[in-house]
């Protein structure tokens, strides 16, 4: 193994054959809030590298299966499910008894950008306090981080304000920042340029892209424009059922299925 | 159609002048106090006055002793209660629940606020110096007023806690920490104000307590800063009380106006301090 990919792919991946196929895997998994079936008997493959991009209405369970992807849910209220996942190569409940170290290795930005109210330095710091760094390693890490989100010129003279001071495009990027200082295997998006603006989201799809060649990142977005542009893998929702998916070829082609096609041109769904 | 028009307005009307009289009872009844006390009290109040020692007690000389001990008196019982509030905060917080132990504490700390300070006293003066023979001592005082101030520095806590934003825990779970890492790297700092401002407004109301520590922490005269845990000293709540009693006499009165003075500014100076750590240290929404 290279220094560089050590340094991105942690050890167990290598030595479970299956890993290398799939990052996440999805079998007959359905969710639910209550006694509402959110997502049902979903099937997924995700592979270990590449951008997959899940698409579909509004209100579809897209939020949801990520916010089960790293067991986020399990601390929500009333959200159950049934079926399995194995995320990179585990089974995500019964190979992962520390819930932390999954969450680790796969990384999440929520839909609305969140730091702490402290500075930008300590919100960087945040998911690396309980490891021994010293001062110098610390630093480094940071600065990495924030240059891989593209953060460095706009912050590095003033890393100690407090990170609530920055726009909501920054605020945006220093959260893509924080998950990428713990060189996740996976990393989940939820529409994480949906309150930016053009510019800031130009730069966070660059940044996504060049992501896809080093790990799996998983996706949710609405905009159509940006699925078609960063993709490699795409994936149709509708009505918690995945509908269709394939490689962006294939999605944004005409032997795409006709459900998918008007989604792709209409932005609208009858199902 | 017209008619009950009409009769919605004066409805509307009776109702604000209902709103209007309640207001100014609420604020004639306070400005009236606070007018009078502070009328009353200014003559009194000089730096000798606040500086020297009481004579003759309390009609000549000043209260410099009883403003040293009120103060060391609920500054040892906020030293007290924080921690055991905000353990008793993070516990309940953590248990998340409206139900079983959550639910008991909760309504165990309404009891707590609710029951009459001289139930406290009465408990101080069997338990403490009766039971395990402590005799008067300001340091059981500070412990008795710190159980009084637990309820409202406790609750205080808990509702910041409460009030913070559920993102800030699935953000800091999603970076891989854990429940007692998010608990003092979100919970924590993010209720502080609540803490700060919980621990004021029970200050101010420990502060002029006199029935829970007459019988147990206090006498009336010829005490000094105390040496040990198990002296007594005086309070300026206890202090107005027997200024009170020698009413007769008009320098007696008017320290007991001054006294009274010196209180109330010290009850509103943490008021004001209360008010002031909410505006400062009050969480930022996220935008
Ligand atoms: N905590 C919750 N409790 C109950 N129902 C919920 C909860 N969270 C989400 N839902 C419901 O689950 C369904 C799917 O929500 P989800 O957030 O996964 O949709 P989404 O596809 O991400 O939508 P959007 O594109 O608008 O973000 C919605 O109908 C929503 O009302
Ligand atoms: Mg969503």
């Amino acid at each position: 193994m290279s220094p560089a990919k050590l340094s991105l792919v942690s050890d167990n991946q290598s030595s479970n054959p299956d890993v290398e196929a799939h990052s996440i895997r999805l079998d007959d998994f359905s969710a639910y809030y209550g006694k509402n079936c959110i997502i049902s008997d979903v099937n997924l493959k995700l592979p270990n590298k590449g951008v997959t991009c899940l698409i579909g209405p509004s209100g579809t369970g897209k939020s949801t299966i990520l916010r089960w992807l790293n067991r986020i849910n399990e601390d929500t209220e009333n959200a159950s499910f049934s079926g399995t996942i194995k995320v990179l190569g585990r089974d995500f409940i019964s190979g992962y008894p520390d819930v932390t170290e999954l969450r680790r290795r796969v990384g999440m930005v929520f839909q609305q950008p969140c730091v702490f109210p402290c500075s930008i330095y300590d919100n960087m710091l945040m998911g690396l306090r309980g490891r021994k760094l010293s001062e110098m390693q610390a630093r480094d890490s940071v600065e990495q981080g924030l240059k891989s989100a593209s953060l460095w010129d706009e912050v590095s003279h003033r890393l100690e304000t407090r990170a609530d001071a920055l726009s909501l495009g920054q605020q945006q990027r220093l959260c893509l920042a924080r998950a990428l200082v713990l060189k996740p295997d996976v990393l989940l998006l939820d529409e994480p340029t949906a309150s930016i603006d053009p510019v800031s989201s130009r730069a966070i799809e660059d940044l996504v892209m060049s992501l896809g060649n080093k790990i799996s990142v998983v996706m949710v977005t609405h905009n159509i424009g940006q699925a078609k542009r960063i993709s490699d893998h795409v994936v149709f929702i509708c009505d918690g059922k995945v509908v269709e998916q394939g490689p962006r070829t294939h999605m944004f082609s005409s032997h795409c299925s006709a459900k998918t096609k008007t989604y792709i041109t209409e932005e609208f769904c009858d199902c | 159609m017209i008619e009950s028009a009409r009769i919605r307005q004066t409805k509307e009307k009776c109702f604000a002048m209902m709103l209007r009289v309640s207001l100014l009872i609420c604020a004639g009844t306070l400005i009236f106090l606070l007018g009078s006390i502070f009328v009353k009290g200014i003559g009194a109040i000089s730096l000798d006055f606040i500086f020297t020692p009481s004579k003759d007690f309390g009609k000549s000389g000043g209260i410099f002793y009883q403003i040293m001990g009120s103060l060391l008196m609920v500054f040892v019982a906020a030293a007290l209660v924080i921690p055991l509030a905000i353990g008793t905060s993070l516990f309940q917080y953590a248990l998340n629940t409206r139900t079983g132990i959550g639910y008991f504490l909760e309504q165990s700390l309404y009891a707590l606020n609710a029951i009459p300070s001289i139930t406290y006293g009465i408990f101080g003066l069997i338990f403490f110096v009766n039971v395990l023979n402590t005799g008067i001592s300001w340091f059981v005082g500070s412990m008795i007023l710190a159980i009084m101030m637990l309820p409202t520095t406790t609750l205080s806590t808990y509702q910041a806690m409460v009030a913070i934003p559920k993102i800030y825990h699935e953000n800091a779970a999603a970076l891989g920490l854990t429940k007692t890492e998010i608990m003092r790297r979100v919970t924590l700092p993010q209720s502080f104000h609540g803490i700060v401002t919980g621990s004021l407004i029970g200050l101010a109301r420990a502060i002029g307590e006199t029935a829970p520590i007459m019988f147990i922490a206090t006498a009336f005269s010829g005490v000094s800063v105390p040496k040990s845990l198990v002296e007594p000293v005086s309070t300026l709540p206890t202090h107005i009380l027997e200024l009170a009693q020698q009413s007769t006499d008009p320098q007696a009165l008017q320290n007991a106006w001054g006294a009274s003075l010196i209180l109330v500014l010290l009850v509103g100076s943490f008021g004001l301090l209360a008010l002031l750590a909410r505006s400062r240290f009050s969480r930022r929404s996220p935008k």
